[in-house]
């Protein structure tokens, strides 16, 4: 049986290790509010665009701009995966690198280059000795910004632009709950009817007497983009959420077994501590018999 | 006189009050909207731009974006808009801005 002390330097780790998890909990919690915070800020910046790009164009059709044509001939796929630079956040990561194996493996005899690029350190740790990499962009998941992530999409935007891809998808975690995310796969480029609000909104009658400078289809060369930009924006915030939610309620558990194992130690301790005291009263009756 | 400005970034909206003038950089160079301008869109590129009110002037660098007269408001849509404190700081932040999109 151990001793009391060392029963004691058990308690006192476990203590610690509480202190740590129960802040790195409210950390959590309240960077995911924040990053909730700027999902609603997003998707009001991206629904402005959207109205002017139909105040400017009327009705999108794909012909409008290369971004929005989907390749006739699909040979490369790049697929961006979204993960966090770091662990302790449940199977947060995990959960999502299965589901890429899953999805490849499934797809491996279709004839059709898969490869991967990554936003965020775990997905790349995971697969950089497993599939064709790309690209990883670093230190992007950590804070994500609508700066770090218009870098990002400039160069996705080249790579599909210039023909080295002709589909390029993103996996990242749905934020559901603090409690639950799920992997989902969502197509970036070519922009789909979605991304541009197809069906929410009626088309309205372009705007003619209006000045523009430089002329409207530059300009929707300069808006079109945005939309790309803010959807890799939107993934990065997505994955953030994710991650502090996953991570708070993983280190929710971790408070809730380190109490636990607090409470069965110290129970431990007090038998050891009275069996002690037992053996020595025995050893002090049995000396004054023994006179 | 005056006409309400609108700044709006994806990380939120920056600017939303009453302004005397608006500056910011184009695609043909710096220009500035006053009250009454017909209506117009516009392309923005990386660069100083500021802000006039009745309480005095700011400094600011635009991302790419647009701006937009819709009379009688201005809406801006750039992809970030930073506060800073002079003109000088202002080009500092641009040309910086210009050497990080290398890589």
């Amino acid at each position: 049986m151990p001793s009391i002390k060392e029963y004691n330097s058990k308690i006192n780790s476990l203590k610690n290790t509480s202190k740590i998890t129960k802040t790195m909990k409210m950390v959590s919690a309240s960077k995911l509010r924040k990053a909730q915070e700027s999902q609603r800020n997003a998707k009001d910046f991206a629904h402005e665009v959207n109205q002017l790009i139909r105040r400017i164009a009327g009705n999108v059709d794909e012909n409008l701009h290369p971004l929005l044509k989907t390749r006739e001939e699909e040979k490369k796929v790049l697929v961006v995966i979204f993960t966090s630079d770091k662990g302790l956040c449940g199977g947060f990561n995990n959960n999502l690198i299965r589901f890429a194996e899953r999805y490849f493996e499934e797809r491996k005899d279709d004839g059709i280059d898969y490869e991967l690029a990554f936003c965020g350190r775990r997905g790349y740790l995971h697969f950089q000795s497993r599939a064709t990499i790309h690209r990883q962009f670093d230190l992007v998941s950590a804070d994500p910004g609508a700066h770090t992530a218009s870098r990002v999409m400039k160069h996705l935007e080249k790579v599909f632009l210039d023909g080295s891809f002709d589909r390029i998808m993103m996996m990242v975690n749905e934020f559901i709950s603090p409690l639950s995310q799920i992997p989902r796969l969502h197509q970036l480029l070519p922009l789909t009817d979605q991304d541009l609000e197809k069906g929410e909104s009626e088309a309205v009658a372009p705007v003619t007497d209006i000045l523009s400078e430089p002329g409207m289809e530059q300009l929707l060369s300069f808006l079109v983009p945005r939309l790309v930009s803010f959807k890799v924006y939107f993934a990065l915030l997505e994955n953030a959420a994710g991650e502090h939610g996953a991570r708070m309620t993983a280190m929710d558990n971790a408070t809730t077994n380190a109490a636990n194992l607090i409470e069965e130690n110290t129970l431990l301790r007090n038998r050891a501590r009275q069996a002690a005291i037992t053996t020595e009263l025995i050893e002090i009756i049995s000396g004054a018999e023994a006179l | 006189m005056s006409y309400n400005l609108r700044i709006l970034t994806p990380e939120g909206p920056i600017f939303d009050d009453t302004v005397d003038t608006v500056q910011a950089t184009g695609y043909k160079g710096s220009f500035g909207v006053l009250t009454g301008h017909a209506p117009m869109i516009t392309a923005l590129l990386v660069g100083p731009g500021k802000v006039i009110t009745s309480s005095g002037t700011q400094w600011y660098v635009f991302g790419e974006g647009t701006l937009e007269v819709r009379k009688p408001d201005v809406v801006m849509l750039v992809d970030f808009a930073e506060k800073v404190d002079s003109y000088e700081a202002a080009k500092k932040l641009t040309a910086e801005d210009a050497a990080g999109d290398k890589d």
